[in-house]
């Protein structure tokens, strides 16, 4: 699982650097971001809807995200 | 990739970018923002207003006297285009104050056991509806669609007389209309309620038709007047009591200032005779042609005046630079703007993304004259992702 870390960042830079990532490591597939930033839950959620993508909340400052499957917070 | 998103949070950018935007070109840009400078019928009186408009009406000699006419004139502007009882009118000279003055007063008379809300109400709505746990009333948050649709929660029979519902007939933030009107007392925000096309009317539907309706508020930003003027129209047969404190029988000013009340009433009267025609058409217009850009919300299906727009793996604030240098201004509800660090409430209760944001205002637009501002936005929006992706 490739890191993200995203700590201190505000938006929308988390997402810009995770879809950068998923971007550049076509081959790996499944991402852990780390983000402190309040938006990016709300965000990951709407990114997942839109993009097919899954993520799985593990605290509040991390997330997994893993290729396709879409899955929202919920 | 811009060096300004490398890493980390913002970092300052060269002064020829902030300064791309000079204060000539500002002076000739479009505005789609939500407040705008005032119309020129409303300037042209502005004089009058200002030097006449505060001389005290209960004088009956004088300007005082003129200054009577004259807001009894509004009184009655205001009355017959939002289909008020004149008796009903109040004007309140902040918004917060308003809501509060609404839902305190109606909670304050113990008539209601249940106080349900939604969760893109406005943060001073929901607030002022927290207050009221300190009257012994239970609260009840509703839950919204990524439509933007309310779910209001089924009451029994037994209790719809006794929960007052908080019903927001359009979104601001959004330009989302609520069509399916809730059982029971309803306080009425109409604040985001132009009085051109069929959203006044609705307003007025629900106010003439349901013996419901307990109070409603409405803004005169909504349609072009000053701000620092709400409207609180309490219903004459519902329990209300004033929240504040007072000696006096007769409900005060509530601060509201006379000059401020002739100038929304000009504003009401020139909107109000507008055709709805073009701004829905150019609404209409600009959702279908923004389907070109992928990864995209537009909020809900709304027509009107308001269009909400999310972009992803977008920085609004710098959309919103390069957009205004091309002449072009619009808000956003986006977190990463200046002036607020946390992200819109209202985008977020509905799973819409929140950063990326922009809010466009349309006011005399047509489809010709939003065709230049598309063609801005889609090509900084491709421009900006090829050089952060």
């Amino acid at each position: 699982m490739r890191e993200i870390n995203c700590l201190g960042m505000k938006c929308p830079l988390p997402i810009i650097e995770l879809s950068k990532s998923m971007k550049q490591h076509p081959s790996e597939n499944s991402f852990l971001l780390k983000s402190d930033d309040v938006a990016t839950s709300p965000d990951l959620n709407a990114w997942s809807r839109m993009t097919g993508n899954s993520v799985r909340v593990i605290d509040r400052e991390s997330f997994e995200i893993t290729r396709g499957s879409a899955a929202s917070l919920d | 990739m811009s060096q300004e998103y490398r890493s980390g949070s913002r970092v300052t950018r060269p002064a020829s970018s902030l300064n791309r935007v000079s204060p000539v070109t500002a002076d000739l840009a479009k505005n789609f923002q939500d407040l705008a400078p005032y119309s020129l019928p409303i300037r042209e009186n502005l004089e009058t207003f200002f030097t006449q408009g505060d001389s005290d009406p209960r004088s009956i000699f004088g300007p005082g006297a003129a200054n009577s006419i004259r807001l009894e004139a509004a009184l009655q502007t205001f009355s017959k285009v939002l289909a008020l009882p004149a008796s009903s009118i109040h004007f309140v000279a902040d918004r917060s104050l308003a809501f509060m003055l609404s839902i305190l007063g109606h909670a304050k008379s113990g008539e209601f056991r249940t106080i349900r809300y939604s969760a893109i109400d406005k943060k001073e709505v929901i607030a002022a509806t927290f207050e009221t746990k300190g009257l012994g009333v239970a609260l009840n948050e509703s839950r919204v669609d990524l439509s933007g649709a309310i779910d209001f929660k089924s009451v029994p029979a037994s209790e719809v007389a006794k929960t007052l519902t908080l019903f927001q007939l359009r979104n601001g933030e959004t330009g989302i209309w609520q069509s399916l009107i809730p059982d029971g007392p309803l306080i009425l925000d109409a604040t985001s309620l132009n009085p051109r096309g069929w959203g006044i009317t609705l307003a007025i539907e629900v106010i003439s038709q349901s013996s419901n309706w307990q109070s409603a508020i409405f803004d005169a930003t909504s349609w072009g007047g000053p701000r620092g003027l709400y409207i609180l129209a309490i219903n004459e047969r519902a329990s209300w009591r004033n929240p504040l404190p007072t000696l006096d029988p007769v409900l005060p000013r509530f601060g509201a200032s006379a000059p401020l009340t002739l100038m929304s009433a000009v504003a009401l009267e020139i909107e109000s005779a507008k055709s709805p025609s073009g701004i829905d058409q150019a609404n209409i217009f600009l959702r279908e042609q923004l389907g070109v850009l992928d990864e995209i919300d537009i909020a809900g299906d709304a027509t009107g005046d308001r269009l909400s727009i999310s972009i992803l793996n977008l920085p609004a604030d710098e959309l919103m630079r390069r957009l205004a240098s091309d002449g072009f201004i619009v808000d956003s509800g986006s977190a990463c703007t200046a002036s607020e660090l946390s992200p819109s409430h209202v985008l977020a209760a509905m799973g819409i993304l929140t950063h990326g944001n922009i809010r466009i205002r349309l006011r005399d637009e047509n489809i010709g004259s939003v065709e230049p501002f598309l063609e801005s936005l889609v090509a900084h929006t491709r421009s900006l992702r090829s050089e952060l992706l």
